[in-house]
């Protein structure tokens, strides 16, 4: 039987009685690969292209950071008392999903070692991070204020950590920090903070948030008194060498240590309770894979999109190149002025691709029928655009590095795995 | 511990070759596995000359297993490129005491092994690229270092439990 061939626009399939073979070199040059950031919109979110690899190596990628990259997140909780309108399963999940600022290569898995006295998992300083948190609601503002004040007292004596110690003390740091740069730094610009820019909105929710005593509740006569437990109410009990390895006034490099082991954001509702409602519990924090739970993952996604690829069949002049251009995004076709030879013909401008990136591939030019037989869209095969968000514990690119580090864990393994495998059949 | 403690499932197996028959067509089960590493696996296979045909598949979703099928050229030859990865001496000699085949030939686990050689070395390639292009890699990776010395220094000084709590 004569080999059935049939191509494709990426390769050949070549089909014989014993044998079945793809060819994708329809080009005699494979696509050189090349790695390139694109853009970096905020510290937590990284745009990079990838072009020459296959979409399975791409996909691997992306799976992994999604799934397989270990993180620290709270996983077992101890409840003492919850007299609260939340249910403890409700409050434990809740929990569970705060995340961590804290790098999760630093601790080891939870679940190897084993204790040899009572033959239970061993808990250690090196794979549990514990978090407690006693809230009481008091009558009204003041009575609250009271307690608070006593409880946090008795917390600074037995070594507990909360946010705002924290805070005083990177406050202390970047105050001794600036009298150092004020001899260096002349001005410092004084732009009007406008609220469209993130971190000034972010700033001033935070300051209003800040603390207690802020009008949070809605105001009306009768209105009994509602305590709100942030994260920031988390306190974090330092454990063996937990607070020598993780000091309250590091800076951190990254967006991994700094300042003892929080949570990213201090500002999380967690509950609300009224007057006499009490939430006492203890919560460790283990380390675990987005596989078994989506609260390990250290993204808040990682997606990619394939290269779009415009091809202008016919020219598109004048006003028809007008419309063109506000049928795509922004960017995407610029006028530009004819040459000579169409100047002849009577035209003024032409639209040309210029920024394929910010295409979405959506289809509104279609709606005009002559620009649907003037434009072809397709995509570039092994051209991805990635968009990394972390949650925040580690740098997109670094996730990146560890997703590429995992993958080739894995490959290892199946050699492992193959050559144990090989042995034990001689054997 | 717990009433209520959920342990992850692990697959039954994590390693499994299926086929009787000629040593160049096997079946490899891959236990605590998915898409992930089946069809990277799969890509690098399919672009082994060597390799005739090479198929995977998640038998069902609900099961972490995968089956990678792989037939390889019963006249093609071991070559020297698992060399470069460190087995030196075993791979690329002809009569080595506890080989299938004395002739040398490519076996379907040679050409899986050889996939995931190249797999792993494309991961290491992409690395190393990634860090010329973001900077930032290689400075984590250098505090990353920093920061194990130092924990493995102060673990050595025979455990600080008594310190803190």
């Amino acid at each position: 039987m004569a080999p059935h061939q049939s191509n494709t626009a990426l390769g050949s399939y070549t089909v014989t009685p014993t044998s079945l073979r793809w060819d994708n070199s329809t080009s005699p040059t494979p696509t050189p690969f090349s790695i390139r950031p694109l853009s970096r919109p905020n510290p937590h979110e990284l745009s990079f292209e990838l072009i020459g690899v296959d979409v399975s190596f791409a996909n691997a990628l992306r799976r992994i950071m999604i799934s397989e990259i270990p993180t620290m997140a709270l996983e077992h909780v101890y409840m003492w008392n919850n007299t609260s309108l939340i249910h403890d399963e409700v409050l434990c999940h809740r929990l569970g999903l705060v995340p961590l600022n804290v790098d999760p290569r630093l601790f080891d898995e939870f679940g190897i070692e084993v204790e040899e006295e009572t033959g239970e998992l061993a808990s250690t300083d090196r794979n549990t991070i514990v978090f407690r948190l006693h809230v009481v609601c008091g009558g009204n503002e003041k009575e609250d204020e009271k307690m608070r004040r006593k409880m946090e007292k008795k917390w600074k004596m037995e070594g507990l950590v909360s946010g705002a110690d924290v805070e005083s003390v990177q406050a202390k740091l970047k105050s001794k920090k600036k009298r150092h740069d004020d001899s260096d730094e002349e001005e410092e610009e004084e732009q009007d903070p406008s609220v469209m820019d993130v971190h000034v909105a972010d700033d001033a929710a935070k300051s209003a948030i800040r603390l207690h005593n802020v009008k949070q509740t809605i105001d009306s006569a009768g209105r009994p008194f509602t305590r709100h437990v942030y994260t920031r109410d988390l306190l974090w009990a330092p454990q063996g060498d937990q607070l020598a390895n993780f000091p309250l006034h590091s800076s951190g490099v990254g967006s991994g240590l700094g300042g003892g082991i929080r949570p990213i954001s201090e500002d999380i509702l967690l509950a609300k309770l009224r007057p006499g409602q009490v939430i006492e519990l203890e919560a460790h924090a283990r380390k675990g894979v987005g596989k078994d739970h989506a609260k390990f993952s250290p993204v808040a996604t990682a997606s990619y999109r394939l290269m779009p690829h415009i091809e202008i069949i016919k020219p598109i002049y004048d006003e028809l190149a007008e419309e063109l251009v506000n049928w795509f995004e922004p960017g995407v076709f610029t006028l530009v002025p004819v040459d000579t030879k169409e100047k002849k013909e009577g035209y003024k401008q032409k639209a040309v691709v210029s920024n394929p990136y910010a295409c979405t591939m959506s289809r509104n030019y279609m709606r005009n029928a002559e620009l649907k037989e003037s434009i072809r869209m397709s995509r570039i095969p092994n051209h991805f655009i990635f968009n990394v968000e972390s949650v925040g514990m580690m740098e997109p690119a670094v996730i990146v590095a560890e997703a590429l580090r995992i993958l080739k864990e894995k490959c290892e393994k199946v050699v492992e795995l193959a050559d144990g495998a090989l042995a034990s059949m001689e054997g | 511990m717990s009433v209520n403690e959920v342990k992850i499932k692990r697959a039954e197996t994590a390693f499994e070759l299926r086929g009787t028959g000629p040593p160049t067509s096997r079946t490899i089960v891959l236990g605590d596995e998915d898409h992930t590493l089946g069809n990277a696996l799969r890509h690098v296979l399919m672009n082994d000359p060597r390799v005739n045909f090479a198929g995977y598949c998640v038998p069902h979703p609900s099961e972490p297993v995968v089956h990678i099928r792989v037939q390889t050229n019963p006249e093609a030859k071991k070559t020297s490129w698992v060399a470069t990865t460190g087995d030196d001496d075993s791979e690329d000699e002809e009569i080595v005491d506890g080989e299938n085949n004395s002739s040398g030939q490519f076996t379907a686990i040679d050409a899986l092994k050889d996939a995931c050689h190249t797999l792993a070395k494309q991961c290491d390639y992409v690395l190393e690229k990634l860090e010329i292009a973001m900077p930032e890699v290689r400075v984590d990776r250098e505090r990353l270092k920093r920061l194990e010395e130092d924990m493995m220094f102060s673990k050595e000084d025979g455990g600080d439990d008594d310190m803190e709590e």
